[in-house]
């Protein structure tokens, strides 16, 4: 109650300046969302250095409800217009876009608002009544519980990866041999700076994210020559129907799976939006109650998914504010905005901050009403914006990220790596390795080295400590579970590989 | 299985064989890469200081990754290499661009022009370190809208000159980070539009 009633006063006595972020950051998320190749991590990350100059309580606001609002957008182009803003959005073309074809389209816009709307709620209430005990759960945590809560969180990686799993291995590897790079923090020995002063201070993550998903894209579409431009086609008629209480009732099933999937997959490192939405249309095919109507046209194909983006925002913030590792790649960048402002999340984080976590609940909970209103008041507007053809938007990309870069250190040297880390992502997309590991590896790999490390001064080098502690015990056994399933995994696509090249050899 | 060399005469046969030789080597390329690094990172980690007897070490961490790395690395290679000789692709290639992105339709990926749009944005680093952020920002919206296609030299002149101002008046006055303004004289004249548009 205590909580609510921070929010309450939180909410009450935000000035001007704040409202006006916070409706400033529901449009950009919109917007973000909207454009294909202009991904809301890559929107979260290129607001970053305009918040440098804000104080932490108006950076969160902008950066939580470009988020919030980044996870809605481009569920409206991809419904009416077959152009999915963000990966997310995939799912909604199959059940969206059809029921758009057969004049369903205010329909369907309406089904994807609620959920959104729906998704975000109750995973705000996820987040606002669940954090607090788990972090009292977090307090007794020592370095040994931490490693491994570290070491679930990397393997979770692997267990999502779409592809290879050893590709997304070596991309994780890779991330976190990043991360070793400059003065380690339990030695304070230099390492791998190769004589550059530029490596000395490390590579910061922020600056790995920009180089990989902001620039590489960039490099990736202009490779692609900005293809597939279905921008130029525009409907005739732009409405959206909000679905009456009795629909509602009806399809509550799908929206209870989407936001459970969602809650779910936003608390593990890696897995976000894209595989919420994901797991959740998979779900609806397979158990829906309406499972033979979903890739036909059905609401519940939309339902399901948009329910589950929306509701990866709010859960991603609690292991990042009780540990202090991200749920997502948006959260991982808010993470460093928090730290680059010196605050450091934690369980203690609860105590000693409440007005922060305050502020984060009032953005995200205004946050998702933004959204949903603006999404209804937008989605004509939001359209005609995608006339603007995709060159002008990938040059601003451009500008933003050099910008986002050089205002981390005042540095031309974190340029430079921006720009080395564009390099290596390109090549990542042309050689078919994953992004997301190598850098969910470069946040991640520091602390699973600092904990591992301190655990081991602290019991003399004894390994079995991470099986003998009863926590720490217990979550080894639900990581050599994760382990087996992705040994599982990738025994089961060599398997099918291997058949469907037999199958293509008897043909 | 008839022999190649039956068909072909045998200068054609050397080149064939050469050219089977190098698209062998392109193809395990990423690999022998990853495997070059992992050995230079191994050589790297001998400087590192040795700590107490009973300390693992600064050095104990990146060679677990390295380990790791080369173990997995040496695994792809196999299973390329089973894939090869079986007659068949490697599964885990992507075949075209799209394929590494569910739902994506679009054309394949061209290598000459990734190393344009990455080329343009060395140009545009180096720029705005000699000729400052204004000049370069400037000349890189002009130059990388004419390499996307976009031919519309007025329009591509105007959005360039007021982005460049946009941005250095957002970012210097605003949120108070200090681009490079160039040296010599484009310092100079940078600095000049500076006082002219009331930043400084």
């Amino acid at each position: 109650m205590d909580t609510l009633a921070g929010v309450v006063q939180t909410i009450l006595s935000f000035d001007v300046t704040l409202w006006a972020l916070l409706v400033l950051g529901t449009l950009l998320g919109l917007l973000i969302g909207v454009l294909p190749g202009l991904t809301f991590v890559m929107g979260v990350l290129l607001i970053l250095p305009f918040t440098y100059g804000m104080d932490v309580d108006a950076s969160l606001i902008v950066m939580v409800t470009v988020y919030v609002a980044g996870t809605y957008g481009g569920a409206i182009t991809a419904i009416l217009l077959r152009v999915p803003g963000e990966p997310n959005h995939v799912p909604l073309l199959w059940d969206g876009y059809t029921m758009s074809r057969r004049g369903q389209g205010a329909q369907a816009l309406g089904w994807a608002a609620t959920s959104a709307l729906v998704g975000g709620l109750v995973s705000w209430l996820f987040l606002a009544f669940a954090a607090q005990p788990f972090a009292q759960i977090a307090l007794s945590f020592s370095s040994v519980e931490y490693f491994v809560i570290v070491l679930l969180g990397l393997t979770s990686v692997l267990a999502l990866s779409q592809g290879s799993v050893l590709k997304a291995f070596i991309s994780l590897i890779g991330g976190m041999l990043l991360a070793t790079v400059g003065v380690d923090s339990v030695y304070g020995e230099l390492r791998f700076d190769f004589g550059s002063p530029v490596l000395q201070s490390g590579v910061d993550w922020i600056v790995v994210m920009i180089g990989v998903y902001s620039l590489g894209e960039v490099v990736t579409r202009f490779a692609n020559r900005f293809g597939g431009d279905a921008t130029t086609q525009q409907p005739e008629r732009i409405r959206t129907v909000v679905p009456g209480p009795k629909a509602l009732w009806e399809r509550s099933g799908s929206l209870g799976r989407g936001v459970l999937i969602g809650s779910l997959m936003g608390t593990v490192p890696g897995a976000g939006a894209t595989v919420g939405s994901f797991v959740a249309y998979g779900l609806e095919r397979q158990f829906g109650k309406y499972r033979r109507d979903v890739g036909n046209g059905s609401p519940a194909g939309v339902i399901g998914p948009q329910a589950a983006s929306t509701a990866t925002v709010a859960s991603a913030f609690i292991p990042m504010l009780v540990l202090g590792i991200p749920g997502s790649a948006s959260a991982a960048v808010i993470l460093g905005a928090l730290l680059l402002h010196d605050v450091q999340p934690g369980p203690d984080i609860f105590r000693t901050q409440p007005e922060l976590i305050h502020t984060i609940l009032a953005a995200l909970l205004v946050g998702v009403v933004l959204m949903f209103v603006a999404g209804l008041l937008t989605a004509k507007p939001m359209i005609r914006i995608l006339k603007v053809p995709e060159p002008y938007v990938a040059v601003f990309i451009v500008l933003f990220s050099f910008i986002g870069a050089f205002a981390l250190r005042n540095s031309m040297a974190d340029v430079w790596l921006m720009v080395a880390f564009a390099g290596l992502g390109t090549l990542m997309n042309r050689f078919g390795f994953p992004i997301s590991p190598l850098v969910l590896g470069a946040i991640l790999g520091p602390l699973a080295e600092r904990f591992f490390l301190t655990s081991m001064i602290s019991y003399a080098n004894d390994l079995t400590v991470f099986v003998t502690r009863p926590i720490s015990g217990a979550l080894m056994g639900v990581w050599v579970l994760v382990v087996a399933l992705v040994g599982l995994q990738a025994f089961r696509r060599s398997r099918t590989a291997i058949t469907s090249r037999h199958e293509g050899d008897a043909r | 299985m008839t022999d190649s060399s039956t068909r072909h005469p045998v200068g054609l046969d050397t080149s064939h064989g050469a050219r089977h030789r190098l698209t062998t080597l392109r193809t395990f390329l990423p690999e022998i890469a990853l495997l070059v690094v992992a050995a230079v990172l191994w050589l790297q980690t001998a400087w590192f200081r040795a700590g107490q007897p009973q300390d693992l070490g600064p050095a104990f961490w990146p060679r677990l990754l390295i380990v790791l790395l080369a173990v997995c690395t040496l695994a792809r290679v196999g299973q390329k290499a089973r894939a090869l000789r079986s007659g068949g692709t490697d599964p885990d290639e992507p075949r075209s661009e799209s394929d590494s992105d569910p739902g994506n339709d679009e054309p394949a990926a061209d290598g000459r022009r990734a190393a344009i749009a990455i080329l343009s944005i060395v140009g545009y680093v180096t720029a705005a370190i000699y000729l400052g952020y204004l000049i370069a920002t400037a000349a890189f919206v002009v130059g990388f809208l004419l390499l996307s296609g976009r031919r519309r030299t007025v329009l591509n002149t105007a959005l360039g000159v007021a982005a460049a101002l946009t941005f250095s008046f957002l970012f210097l006055k605003v949120v108070y980070i200090s681009v490079p303004s160039g040296v010599g004289i484009f310092d100079t004249f940078t600095v000049g539009v500076y006082e002219l548009i009331g930043i400084y």
